[in-house]
């Protein structure tokens, strides 16, 4: 057995509302020093407003509610503007689904990167542009020297996105909250940054918190999985367990419904009936109930906790006991 | 000898764009989107065109609906060439070929209805109206999952998913030969694109269509597909039938490409053998000389950057672009 190890990260009962609607509730999870935590799920689950909400970037519309966000022996949550702004880069930093959004097209790339750094040590102009160069290298950007006097515009989006990461990473934070970071790109080229990413891990023990859609992206990266339904967590797991053993209709549904290799060609995929609801008809019972082939009475109107599956793994269903069936009523 | 059972015949197919660039635009230069292509759809195929982007995936299938005008080459729609045709032959032969789009929010003007979107081509072909039109309409909505009561609503009541199906029926109003899906399950959520993928594969089922399966995502052009085409900057260079490609790819962008897709199992994902490319696709105005891949490849040798390599037949019925398979 693996000894346990203390999390660095340790997120606790987040919750977030906009407009007195609940689109985080309640979201916990740990990350261990050197460890990809994936939070997956379908667009509008409330992703994007957990990560912001981890970092203190939730847009003016939304309020954190409740929730700590333990990063070592300190709580984020308690932290002021100014405390943020210093942590931000320096201990926890965040890269989007859009870099060129996120860089300023006014300015260099080399400036982008050394101010990042200039921010967090006071470096002189020299030193930081020299940093930025070996940042340049270490995420894998051929020809640094040209490129630090080039602008966002010349670059592709995937040189963008690496740009973002040096940015991100240059200070030297513990951990790295990367926000659908390969969703804009080519595979080819999100195999370029997911392998980067693992490297981080392994030569550097950063952790990540990395938010996807993409299944595929979830078993080449990530040692947890936190599966996200309507703003709540509807299972956690080791990455093996939750494909091996889904434990939640949701995630049993989500893993049927992409085609793999043992699916026959052109037979029909698992669907799941229905949308998501939209924050204003979440129902006091289980998120998914209005979707789900479990469904019974108790799922309408009581919420289920997140009930314990063997280690690491929990799973919020009346009906874990049942889940055989919806492999049953597979095409 | 006739080719009728080929809904599709391209020959040779360029399309150019002039681009402009430098201070007030000043330097002149051609994008050169497609290459001169060749590809045969036969009756009720699925044909997957796959490649990263910016490689022609896009630039082709407009072109084939013609909403773009190949510089070279021939493009026969059930045996009708429509390069050069005009008026009512090229009308009629035209809405035999239709197109899906990714993004269906974009398709779809936000102050129609529903019906009015999918009445639109049978008005303008003046195939029917009155009661006729809205019996057509009903049966379209039916037979894309939707009921004939949503005909009088708006696209923004509708989910992104719907909206797709929408799409769908106003694509199949007008009973075409062949729908051109340009990427059309790529914006859609995974439970979502399985009841869109469902639903393409019942249609053909029914009603005998081909399609031209524009995607990036292999696990989908693997579960959908009869025949996959591989374009690399602006040419072919793999041509296959979906089990010999799957089983056994050849050309090197090819197998670059396979490797890239993760596959969704841990245990499978982490123990394949990985061939992961360097560098990004060269620009399209400025394609390297030889095979236009050599400067990524990882097989690349000195006759590559001079001589481009033509698609030759190999023994298994797939045709291939390169020096060294
Ligand atoms: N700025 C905002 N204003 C109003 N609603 C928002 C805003 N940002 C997000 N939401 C809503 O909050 C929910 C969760 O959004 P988000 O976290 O962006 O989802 P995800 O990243 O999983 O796609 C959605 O219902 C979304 O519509
Ligand atoms: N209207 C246009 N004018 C100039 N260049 C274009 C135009 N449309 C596409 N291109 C260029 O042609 C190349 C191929 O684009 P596209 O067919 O959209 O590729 P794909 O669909 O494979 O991503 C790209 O370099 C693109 O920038
Ligand atoms: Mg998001
Ligand atoms: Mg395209």
């Amino acid at each position: 057995m693996h000894e346990p190890i203390r999390p660095l990260l340790d997120v606790s009962d987040l919750t977030v509302d906009i407009d007195g609607a609940r689109v985080v509730d309640g979201v916990s999870f740990t990350v261990a020093p050197g460890e990809v935590m994936a939070l997956v799920g379908e667009s509008g689950c409330g992703k994007s407003l957990t990560a912001f909400a981890m970092l203190g970037l939730l847009p003016s519309v939304a309020r954190r509610t409740e929730g700590r966000i333990l990063l070592g022996d300190r709580d984020l949550a308690t932290f002021s503007e100014r405390q943020l702004r210093k942590a931000r880069g320096k201990d926890i930093s965040i890269i989007f689904q859009e870099p060129s959004a996120s860089l300023d097209p006014l300015a260099s790339v080399g400036s982008q990167i050394a101010d990042a750094y200039r921010i967090h040590t006071g470096a002189s102009r020299a030193d930081a542009f020299e940093k930025a160069r070996q940042m340049l290298v270490d995420v894998g950007i051929p020809d640094p020297d040209r490129r630090l006097d080039q602008f966002p515009f010349e670059l592709s989006g995937g040189m963008c996105q690496r740009i973002m990461i040096a940015i991100a990473l240059i200070c030297g934070p513990r951990v790295l909250v990367a926000d659908e970071p390969t969703t804009a790109l080519d595979v080819t080229i999100q195999a370029q940054i997911l392998d980067l990413m693992k490297k981080l891990v392994a030569d550097h023990g950063t952790s990540i918190v990395l938010i996807t859609h993409d299944m595929g992206v979830v078993a080449d990266i990530a040692d947890h999985v936190a599966v996200m339904y309507a703003g709540r967590i509807a299972e956690i797991a080791p990455v093996q367990d939750l494909f091996d053993h889904p434990a939640h209709p949701y995630t049993a549904l989500l893993l049927a419904s992409v085609p793999r290799l043992d699916v026959a060609p052109k037979a029909d995929l698992a669907t799941i009936e229905g949308s998501v609801p939209t924050p204003q008809e979440f129902g006091p019972g289980c998120h998914f109930a209005s979707r789900c082939p479990l469904v019974t009475d108790k799922c309408r109107v009581e919420q289920p906790p997140l009930f314990a599956q063997g280690y690491g793994h929990r799973s919020a269903c009346w009906h874990i006991d049942r889940i055989a069936e919806i492999t049953g009523m597979l095409p | 000898m006739s080719d009728t059972h080929q809904v599709l015949e391209i020959r040779d197919v360029a399309v150019h764009f002039n681009g402009r660039s430098g201070l007030f635009g000043r330097s002149q230069f051609v994008v050169k989107a497609v290459n001169g292509v060749s590809l045969d759809i036969a009756a009720g195929e699925t044909v997957a065109l796959v490649g990263e982007s910016g490689c022609g995936k896009s630039t082709l299938s407009n072109t084939i609906v013609g909403l773009q005008q190949p510089v070279e080459g021939s493009i026969r729609i059930a045996g009708e060439e429509v390069v050069g045709a005009r008026g009512k032959a090229l009308n009629d032969i035209r809405r035999k070929v239709q197109m899906i789009f990714q993004d269906p929010a974009l398709s779809l003007d936000p102050r129609s209805t529903i019906g009015a979107a999918i009445a639109e081509p049978l008005i303008v072909r003046g195939i029917a109206r009155g009661e006729a039109l809205k019996s057509r309409i009903a049966k379209l909505l039916t037979e894309v999952g939707l009921r004939p009561e949503h005909a009088d609503r708006y696209p923004h009541q509708f989910s992104g998913g719907q909206r797709q199906r929408v799409v769908i029926a106003r694509a199949l109003a007008l009973e075409p030969a062949l729908v051109v899906c340009d990427e059309p399950v790529s914006a859609l959520d995974v439970s979502v694109r399985a009841q869109i993928l469902n639903l393409l594969v019942a249609l053909q089922k029914r009603t005998g269509v081909a399609y031209l399966f524009v995607s990036h995502d292999l696990s989908v052009v693997r579960h959908i597909c009869d025949r996959v085409v591989v374009m690399y900057l602006g040419r072919f260079v793999e041509i296959a039938d979906r089990d010999t490609f799957f089983a056994n790819p050849k050309h090197p962008y090819t197998k670059a490409l396979m490797s890239a897709v993760p596959e969704a199992d841990p245990r499978l994902q982490r123990s394949r053998e990985r061939l992961i490319l360097t560098g990004e696709l060269p620009s399209p105005s400025n394609i390297p000389p030889g095979c236009a891949f050599h400067t990524r490849c990882p097989l690349a040798t000195e006759i590559c950057s001079r001589v481009r390599p033509e698609l030759t037949s190999r023994a298994d019925g797939s045709t291939v672009a390169c020096h060294h398979v």
